[in-house]
């Protein structure tokens, strides 16, 4: 009798474990929920950097099944008082957005939102100006099969303790064949702008934050923002990412992290119950009448990195999706009746190179043709 | 004279051996008849009535021998082979046909050849005779047969009463039997050996027939005669029972005559027979199975006993408190299946001796070692293994058992292609020791020694390990027949550690340990019949490290922080008494009165009064030198129950206890996780106070197989606590500021089928239960739901559980469980907003929705070895399947915004059916 090979056992007892210790996701179709009020949602900052334009927008919770985009509260009157009863009011513009130029917070005082709206004022706390230290680098480094990209920051005097981050990626990518031809108005035409290059983007969702406060300096070295796995299409050609650096005080801190602990991390085995999380907005008469959003007077401190391809490991390889496509030759009126992508035209024969439109066009993939203005 | 004998048998023996064979022809006409469940009297009667064969035989010896054989035109001869072959009964026939049937022994119907001629009775060309002969040498003398004389002789009999006590233990490994029935009939008066197989019981002073009756152990008598107070010390056998069907009895009707109400007691046969999800016998997991337990989810060994949470158990091993029930996850429990001789649960009317938790205590009893020889037993599981060993150190004197059970689980993850198992690692062990020491009649002493220890790191940087350590000394000591004493020493250590050093900038330790020592003197005195007294003092000191977070690596800045040690003393005083007013009613009332005291050095916070405690409201800090009295708590425990007995087979119960606890678990997660923590009562935080009422109705059939009960209660428990959204509890010095104030009530209905015995057992039940919280604090930060009742998160109101076990025969069992209860509460999303680019949830208030409903198939067979006695070693195998439906039972439903696109999923621990063969042996 043959003994068991190494890998039929391996196989099985990846099976027993997978079974056992992964459990299974699937998708949960919760039961008729429908929220009785629509509350606040307040969105913004009094930005204290000189000359910063400061935006508050206001909008309302909608049903989770809504698929509508949320509804904006508009005709509210939206002021920022301090203690001594200096209050600045907020200039409304599109779509629930207010704005207020040429006010600077004063690093050491207060200073309040006041929202007057369908008949109820609601007020934040009073809250400091914290100003965020400068970024000190954006590090990365090949790791876990992958680009691990990491912040570091400090507060040489050791006040800020708390601090945010959010970022926004951006890649160039090819798609596979160029197509120098395009078909408009029943006509094959030169492509007069090329689709063969684009620009990608996207934006970090998960709320991520850290605190020094354990730590005997105000340092945050290496902190993990994210992981980016080596066959992605964001590492084909270039990638680079925009980090923003938001400090917080500790009530922020708190707030954005019960946030990102109910949104983010909830389900496994370990984690804590959700609750209901308001942030510094109450209403100034009844207590269920929630708000929701956190109000902070600072700044944001942001800084850019550029990964080339040529920076990252040899071995890696970009898992493109378009390992399927295929040329075909058509004559113009096969052409002109199945409209595929055109990449060129042979005089020999009189034939169109063709293929499919996501192997032409990367715009197929969510990108862009136009290169950003901070690209280099 | 012997002359005359030797001319006179010869004669007498010819003249029978003419006559025999005379009779030859009517002894072969063969019989017929099918008899089902038929007892041996009546089974005789029709053989007698189809031929000429007369049964002679003592009714006592057959009144257990039931009848189920099927025969068609044959000889008596080969009927009864059929029907003894292989039991304890032995059968003789004679030239007269006389049938003669006999334990054990052959009854010889003629006399051995050359028996008259000084031939050699050990010749070995007649066997029987050898037999026969050598068995006089070989069997003990009978102690059914024989007559004991308990106490001084005296005569004539004085009138009045004595009381015999001693030990009731196993005659093959010596180890003390819990729960036999000693008793006599005429007047009926009897007891029940205690958790050491002690018994006491006082009779009339004269002649009286002693029954001693126990499950799975034969049932047996002593013939006594009571003169005066002694000691009397009984052993029984193992019923290693034979026969194609005997019936056992054995004091059935515990449910119905005995005092107590909502207690469980569980030995390892039935644990073992209920199937698991890997497999290994698991006691927690058959507590869970039964009514009014229940737990969060499917990977938890947390019990909810009532309405209770998983930290108001009390939870003992011989006697020490265990403070992680659990190993890998949940996944198996703390207790060494081969360790165990049973457990019991008390869900209400809680004896007095016990008490410092709310809602249970779970007491487990390890096995005494077996005194006569060297044995050990074993299993390998999939994950796991174990292996025990017990024997004399000093024959029927002192024995000890010690067990190990580890799992190669690291091994295993090492072994999978997978990186991210790899990466992983899991362990755990645990070592258990226990000996037992009788030093003379009246002093005996045990020592138990347990550690365990688990480890465990899932594909990421941080380790979690956590281990327990318990040491238990006992004394017994017999002042008299009517008292006795327990002195009892214990020390019970939790600690858990997480570490990460991925980072060295912010590697860390981070540690948390609890430690409890504990004295206590339990006393027994047994004045009367009509009275069971127990009292006793005990003292408890608790000594909590709640959290040290320490730099890892040179590199670390990491900034030590240590929360400052807590200590508390927990003195107790108890008595108990049961009193049997009349036959038919009993009451056992019990005082307890705790007094804690919360001790320096500590700063504790003073808040302003009226207002939320939170660190804003800190209105000053006082600090306490080493050992200072900082608060103290204190009041009475009452304990109540009534039993009273409608008729032989139906009583009523009722009960009311109340219980303190001084020390509390805080955990914001559902389950009992590796980094929950302990804290003690202390100005800030109150100690829980629970009262509950309860009322049983318990009817048995008439032959005590099956029983019913019903069993309702209704519960309060004062400062339970509930935490802040996102309350943080680690490394926290003033845990106060996030935790609230909540009140517990819980009520509900229990009703149970059980049947004991039998090819089919096992026992179905039905639970409609209901648990709520409500917040107690006005301010308006502290109050959940607007301070209105709601669910706690293991409410779940129907359950429903079926434990079956069939015998197929003696060599296989079958075994299904099936269970089914509602969903617990959950908090779910009720609307979504925008905030800073991404969708975000509003959940609705606390517990107001429920995941989908559980339901579970289990089932398992159970392969014995062959039968026979003397072999290398007895092994049996166990396969199971878990989850048989693969369902997918939800553990927890959860939203996630994916980019920036809500999404509900429901996690299941188990979304196949799990397999698993274990391998256990015996030798």
């Amino acid at each position: 009798m043959k003994k068991l090979s190494d890998s039929h056992i391996s196989l099985f007892l990846s099976l027993y474990f997978l079974s056992l210790l992964t459990g299974c996701v699937d998708p949960y179709r919760p039961p008729e929920i429908t929220s009785p009020n629509s509350y606040l949602v307040v969105n913004g900052f009094f930005d204290s950097a000189p000359g910063a334009t400061t935006t508050i927008s206001l909008s309302r919770t909608q049903n989770l099944a809504d698929p509508k985009l949320p509804t904006a509260e508009t005709k509210a009157v939206v002021t920022i008082e301090m203690p001594n009863k200096t209050a600045y009011t907020l200039k409304e513009g599109t779509s629930g957005a207010y704005t207020l130029t040429g006010v600077m917070p004063v690093v050491g005082e207060t200073y309040r939102l006041h929202i007057k709206t369908k008949g109820q004022d609601y007020y934040s706390d009073y809250v400091p100006v914290v100003p965020t230290p400068p970024i000190d680098s954006i590090s990365w480094r090949a790791e876990n099969d992958g680009l691990q990209i990491n912040v570091n920051t400090h507060d040489p005097t050791n006040n800020t303790h708390y601090y945010r981050w959010d970022f926004a990626s951006t890649w160039e990518y090819y798609t596979l064949y160029n197509s120098l031809l395009e078909i408009k108005n029943t006509q094959i035409v030169d492509r007069l702008q090329s689709v063969f290059r684009c620009w990608g983007s996207d934006n970090s969702t998960n709320i991520i934050t850290t605190s020094t406060n354990r730590l005997s300096q105000d340092v945050v070295s290496q902190f993990p923002l994210l992981h980016i796995p080596s066959t992605s299409i964001k590492l084909g050609v270039k990638y680079s990412i925009m980090v923003r650096q938001i400090g917080l005080t500790q009530a922020g801190f708190e707030y954005y992290d019960q946030l990102a602990r109910i949104t983010q991390n909830v389900g496994s085995i370990f984690d804590p119950q959700p609750t209901q999380i308001t942030g510094n907005i109450h209403s100034a008469t009844t207590a269920s009448d929630l708000v929701l959003g956190f109000f902070r007077v600072g700044t944001v401190d942001s800084k850019r990195l550029f990964i080339s391809r040529s920076q990252l490991p040899f071995g890696w390889n970009t898992y493109t999706g378009l390992g399927g496509c295929t040329m075909d030759t058509l004559s113009k009126k096969d052409v002109l009746d199945m409209k595929p992508a055109i990449i060129s035209y042979d005089e020999l024969t009189k034939m169109y190179f063709t293929t499919s439109e996501d192997c032409a066009d990367c715009r197929t993939r969510g990108g862009v043709i136009t290169k950003p203005d901070f690209w280099k | 004279m012997a002359q005359f004998y030797r001319t006179f048998f010869p004669l007498l023996l010819l003249t029978m051996l003419a006559i025999a064979s005379l009779a030859q022809s009517p002894a072969d006409k063969p019989v017929s008849g099918t008899f089902e469940q038929v007892r041996f009297e009546q089974f005789a009667q029709t053989i007698e009535a189809q031929t000429a064969y007369r049964f002679f035989f003592n009714p006592a010896e057959v009144d257990s021998l039931v009848v189920t054989l099927n025969v068609e035109n044959q000889p008596v001869r080969s009927v009864l082979q059929q029907l003894f072959n292989g039991t304890k009964y032995q059968y003789a026939i004679d030239n007269q046909l006389r049938v003669y049937i006999t334990i054990d022994r052959v009854i010889r119907t003629e006399l051995p050849i050359a028996f008259f001629r000084g031939g050699l009775p050990g010749s070995s060309t007649d066997s029987t005779l050898n037999d026969y002969l050598s068995q006089q040498q070989k069997k003990r003398p009978e102690p059914e047969a024989k007559v004991y004389e308990i106490g001084k002789r005296t005569s004539p009999i004085r009138p009045g009463r004595s009381t015999l006590s001693g030990y009731v233990r196993n005659v093959a490994s010596g180890e003390p039997i819990v729960g036999a029935a000693v008793y006599v009939e005429n007047p009926r008066i009897g007891t029940v050996s205690d958790p050491f197989g002690f018994y006491s019981v006082t009779l009339p002073r004269g002649k009286h027939d002693l029954k001693i009756r126990s499950i799975g152990l034969k049932d047996t008598r002593r013939r006594i005669i009571v003169y005066s107070d002694d000691r009397f010390d009984i052993e029984m056998e193992d019923d290693v029972i034979a026969l194609k069907e005997v019936v056992i009895e054995a004091e059935k009707d515990k449910n119905i005559s005995g005092l107590q109400m909502g207690q469980e007691r569980i030995d390892i046969k039935s644990i073992k027979q209920v199937p698991t999800a890997l497999g290994e016998a698991d006691i927690l997991r058959v507590i869970q199975t039964l009514p009014g337990v229940k737990t969060v989810g499917e990977s938890s060994t947390g019990l909810n006993v009532r309405g209770g949470a998983t930290d108001q158990n009390l939870i003992l091993y011989n006697d020490a408190t265990i403070y992680n029930s659990s190993h890998l996850f949940g996944f198996f429990s703390a207790f060494n299946p081969d360790m165990i001789k049973s457990a019991e649960l008390y869900k209400s009317a809680m004896p007095a001796k016990f008490g410092g938790r709310l809602s249970s205590v779970l007491d487990v009893q390890t096995r005494d070692g077996n005194k006569k020889k060297l044995v050990g037993s074993g299993g390998i599981g999939l994950l796991t293994g174990r292996l025990t060993l017990e024997g004399p150190i000093l024959k029927d004197k002192t024995s000890f058992i010690v067990g190990i059970r580890s799992t190669y689980s690291d091994w295993l993850l090492h072994q999978l292609q997978n990186e991210s198992f790899q990466k992983s690692q899991a362990q755990f062990y645990d070592l258990n020791l226990h000996i037992t020491h009788d030093m003379n009649e009246r002093n005996t002493f045990y020592l138990t020694g347990y550690a365990s220890r688990d480890k465990f790191r899932l594909n990421s940087d941080t380790a979690y390990a956590y281990q327990n350590k318990t040491v238990t000394l006992k004394w017994k000591h017999v002042i008299t027949n009517k008292l006795y004493s327990v002195f009892t020493g214990t020390y019970s250590g939790y600690t858990y550690s997480v570490s990460s050093d991925k980072n060295p900038v912010n590697a860390y330790d981070l540690g948390f340990g609890i430690h409890q020592t504990q004295v206590k003197a339990d006393f027994n005195f047994f004045p009367t019949n009509q009275h069971t007294v127990d009292f006793g003092v005990s003292a408890t000191y608790y000594k909590l490290h709640p959290g040290t977070f320490q730099p890892k690596g040179e590199a670390s800045l990491i900034v030590p922080d240590i929360v400052a040690d807590e200590q508390g003393l927990e003195n107790a005083l108890y008595i108990g008494d049961r009193f049997d007013l009349s036959p038919r009613l009993s009451i056992s009332g019990g005082l307890r009165y705790s007094l804690y005291t919360y001790l320096g050095a500590r700063s504790v916070y003073n808040y302003v009064p009226g207002q939320p405690k939170t660190v804003g409201n800190i209105r000053d800090t006082v600090a306490y030198t080493n050992n200072q009295p900082i608060s103290t708590y204190q009041g009475p425990e009452y304990r109540l129950s009534l039993r009273y007995a409608l008729s032989g087979t139906a009583s009523v119960k009722a009960s009311f206890n109340r219980t303190r606890q001084y020390i509390q678990m805080l955990s914001n997660t559902t389950v009992i996780s590796p980094t929950d923590i302990w804290k003690l009562s202390d100005p800030n935080i109150k100690p829980q106070i629970g009262d509950q009422y309860a009322v049983g109705l318990y009817k048995n059939n008439r032959t005590n197989t099956i029983e019913l009960s019903v069993e309702a209660y209704y519960k309060t428990m004062q400062n339970r606590l509930d935490y802040r959204g996102g309350a943080s509890l680690i490394l926290n010095h003033h845990i106060e500021t996030d935790v609230i104030n909540a009140e517990g009530l819980a009520y509900g209905v229990e009703f149970l089928v059980k049947k004991t015995t039998g090819k089919l057992n096992g026992w179905l039940s039905y639970t409609y239960a209901r648990t709520l919280l409500r917040t107690t604090s006005t301010g308006n930060s502290e109050t959940i739901n607007q301070g209105n009742y709601y669910p706690s998160s293991f409410d779940k109101p129907h359950d429903v559980t079926l434990i079956s076990n069939y015998k197929i025969n003696r060599r296989f069992s079958l075994s299904f469980n099936f269970t089914y209860s509602t969903g617990r509460p959950i908090t779910l999303p009720v609307s979504k907003y925008y905030l800073d680019g991404a969708a975000r949830l509003l959940y609705s208030e606390r517990n107001q929705y429920r995941i989908p409903d559980y339901y579970r198939a289990d089932v398992a067979m159970n392969i014995e070895g062959n039968h026979k006695v003397k072999k290398l070693a007895h092994s049996s195998w166990t396969v199971s399947v878990y989850n048989l439906l693969g369902r997918h039972n939800a553990y927890s439903v959860y939203f996630k915004s994916e980019n920036g696109v809500i999404k509900s999923y429901q996690l299941s621990i188990f979304g196949n059916p799990i397999p698993s063969v274990t391998y256990n042996f015996r030798f």
